[in-house]
Parts: structure tokens; sequence; C-alpha cells
């Protein structure tokens, strides 16, 4: 059966490849030089295909269909460009993703699906920075985290639940890494814009080390809104890997980086 | 059920044309000239249709344009966005 190698969640604006100039910020430089350690170990794991879980920016869906959780199909899909993070070709392992969709399904989760979905910079970000080489086929999830109404973390948490089911219920040999995107406190385009909560966010990778999925599923939303701003709502994909997995997570990297406006966080999401 | 989840578990209130006329604009910048913006059918107001054309950010953000719009807006403009919507940098840990 395929087999859940490693899953990890990793801040995605855009603003760390956008903004950062190499030497110029000791902070910056700690950001890039985690997500480079962070590359180097998934290389080492050598996964088959990543399921990234992540939010897009009202670049592949808008209003006239929106969907909140969405599995891409196909077989190559291409970024946006947005942002400042660059367009690449992503090939999307389309096998995978059918049956995530087809078992999710089954199982009364009702996915929505997309063929070959471009994907924005909460997708390419992560991607650039942990394997530009690209080479790694992607099974994409698109998770509402911008939108009204958006949904309790109680289900971002049955999603990953169903993921982890789905793909120890694959029968053939795959190595999966699974991989979320965004978060964590950033406040996008309101007042607030350039805050970050350092307490918010270590309270919440704290609850990551410990493996307590249950408080972060207790988590009103709009508490989410107030604490940890409009763009910590992404916290939700991290919720949904980490589980997927069991057991306590380990932070890799934390900082508040004021010219980026995000908290930003790496961490392993489980024990392997 | 029995969650408390508050406004952002509800629908809110949208301005759709106004998200609407800012996406058709942030994939055509074109669009944005006084002349264009009245022969395209939109139904935007007056108001809305002025702060477009001055790139007022805040203006757009106080008639509940969506936040990820303006930040797309923002960008096709090559406007920044932290010193008009929110903290400068210097000002901004918490």
């Amino acid at each position: 059966m395929a087999q859940i190698v490693a899953g990890y969640g990793v801040s995605h604006t855009a603003m760390t490849i956008r903004k950062y100039a190499p030497g110029a910020d000791a902070a910056q430089d700690r950001v890039h030089a985690a997500f480079a350690r962070l590359r180097a170990e998934i290389a080492a794991l050598e996964p088959d295909l990543i399921v990234m879980v992540s939010s897009e920016h009202l670049n592949s869906f808008f209003y006239e269909s929106f969907p909140q959780i969405c599995i891409g199909l196909g077989t190559q899909s291409t970024g946006w460009g947005d942002a400042g993070v660059a367009s690449r070709d992503v090939s999307i392992a389309g096998d995978f993703a059918a049956h995530l969709l087809g078992f999710g399904v089954a199982a009364g989760f009702d996915l929505s699906w997309s063929v070959e979905p471009k994907l924005d910079h909460g997708f390419m970000c992560p991607l650039t920075l942990l394997r530009p080489e690209m080479d790694i086929p992607l099974v994409p999830i698109f998770q509402n985290a911008s939108t009204a109404p958006l949904p309790p973390f109680r289900r971002c948490a049955e999603l990953g639940r169903m993921l982890r089911a789905a793909i120890t219920a694959r029968p053939t040999e795959e190595r999966v890494l699974l991989l979320a995107g965004g978060g964590l406190s950033h406040w996008v385009a309101t007042p607030e814009m350039g805050d970050i909560n350092a307490d918010f966010d270590r309270w919440f990778l704290g609850r990551v080390e410990a493996g307590d999925i249950d408080a972060l599923t207790a988590l009103e939303v709009d508490r989410i809104d107030r604490e940890a701003g409009n763009g910590g709502q992404e916290i939700r994909n991290w919720i949904t890997v980490m589980a997927a997995g069991s057991g306590p997570g380990t932070t890799l990297s934390y900082e508040a980086i004021p010219e980026w406006a995000t908290g930003m966080a790496i961490a392993r999401l489980f024990e392997r | 059920m029995g969650d408390r989840h508050g406004d952002r578990a509800a629908f809110r209130t949208m301005n759709l044309e106004l998200d609407r006329l800012i996406r058709r604009i942030v994939r055509e910048p074109t669009l944005l000239d006084e002349v264009t913006l009245a022969t395209i059918g939109t139904r935007v107001s007056e108001p809305e249709i002025r702060m477009l054309l001055d790139k007022d950010l805040a203006g757009l953000r106080g008639r509940d344009a969506h936040p990820l719009l303006l930040m797309q807006f923002a960008g096709a403009f090559r406007i920044e966005p932290m010193p008009v919507l929110g903290r400068q940098p210097d000002q901004s840990q918490s």
C-alpha cells in the first residue's frame, strides 16, 4: 500500500521570494536556510509524489464557482506567475489524485475537482523553495481559507483523516509526502496589515509540538481572524496535514518577519 | 453543528459588482481608463469608479472589496500595499 513518509507545514507568502535580498536581513536569511534544510530532508525521503494542501487567492476560482475543498486532476498544471513567484510547469499525479477524489466521495466527503487548475503562489512559492526541480508529481488540494463561509477547523481535520485513509487504502506502493501551505499570523489588506502575533504563532506551534489537534479543532474561526489575522485562516491547511498523521510535531523554524508581514513557520507536523 | 464560529462562518456581505470589476481590471489593466470604464457596462457606482481610477485602495476596502482582490489590484499597478492599507514594517511587531 502507499505510505505517508512525512508531513510538513510551511508559510507560503510570495514575499519570501519577491522581497528577499540575501544577506540584507539575518532573520530572512534564517528562513531561507530553514527552507534549504527542509529541501534536503525532503530529497532524502525520495517521495514519489507530494499531496499539497494549500489555499489559493482568487486566482484559480472566483464567485461563479467557489469550492471549499477541491482536488486538482489531470497530468500537468502550471503556475500563475503571480505575486512575484515565477510560473513553472508542474506534473500532476493524476491517477493518485483521482483515487483520493473517488475515495473521498465514497466516504461521504463532497469534494470538488478541477482538471489541471493553475496554481498560484500558495502552492508555487513553497514548491519553488523546496523542490525547484519541479520533478515530483503533485496532487494539489485547494482549501478555502479566504472567503466566508469558512469551514470549521474540525472539518479540516476530518479531511486529513480521510486523506490518510485514502492513502493507506491505495494498493500501490507510492511514497507520499504531505505538505501544508500558508500561515501563520498575517493580516491581508486590513488596517492591521504588517502586524504579526508571535504569541499566537508560538501557541499554535506549541500545539503542533504536543500533537494536540483537539486544541486546534476547538478554535473558533472568528478567533483566528482576531488573533492571527484573515491570512491566519490558512492554519487550516496545517491542521489537515497534522490530522493525517499522529504524534508530536517539530518546529523547524519560526521567524516573525515584519517586511513580509508574516509569522514565518516551518514544521514537521507529525512523527514519521 | 454546535460550533461557535461567528461571522466568518457566514456568507458575508459582498460587493459583487466591484469585486468582479477589480478582477477584470487586474487581468486587463488597460480597462482602467475613464472612457473605457464607461463603455464596458459595469454596474459599479460612480464613487467606486473614481476610487478605481485614483487607485484608492483604502477607499475600495471601505466599499467591501475583497482583500485578496485589493492585493491583486495593488500588484497589477505596482502599488506597495502596506503603506496605504496597513502598518509600516517598523510599526508592525506585536
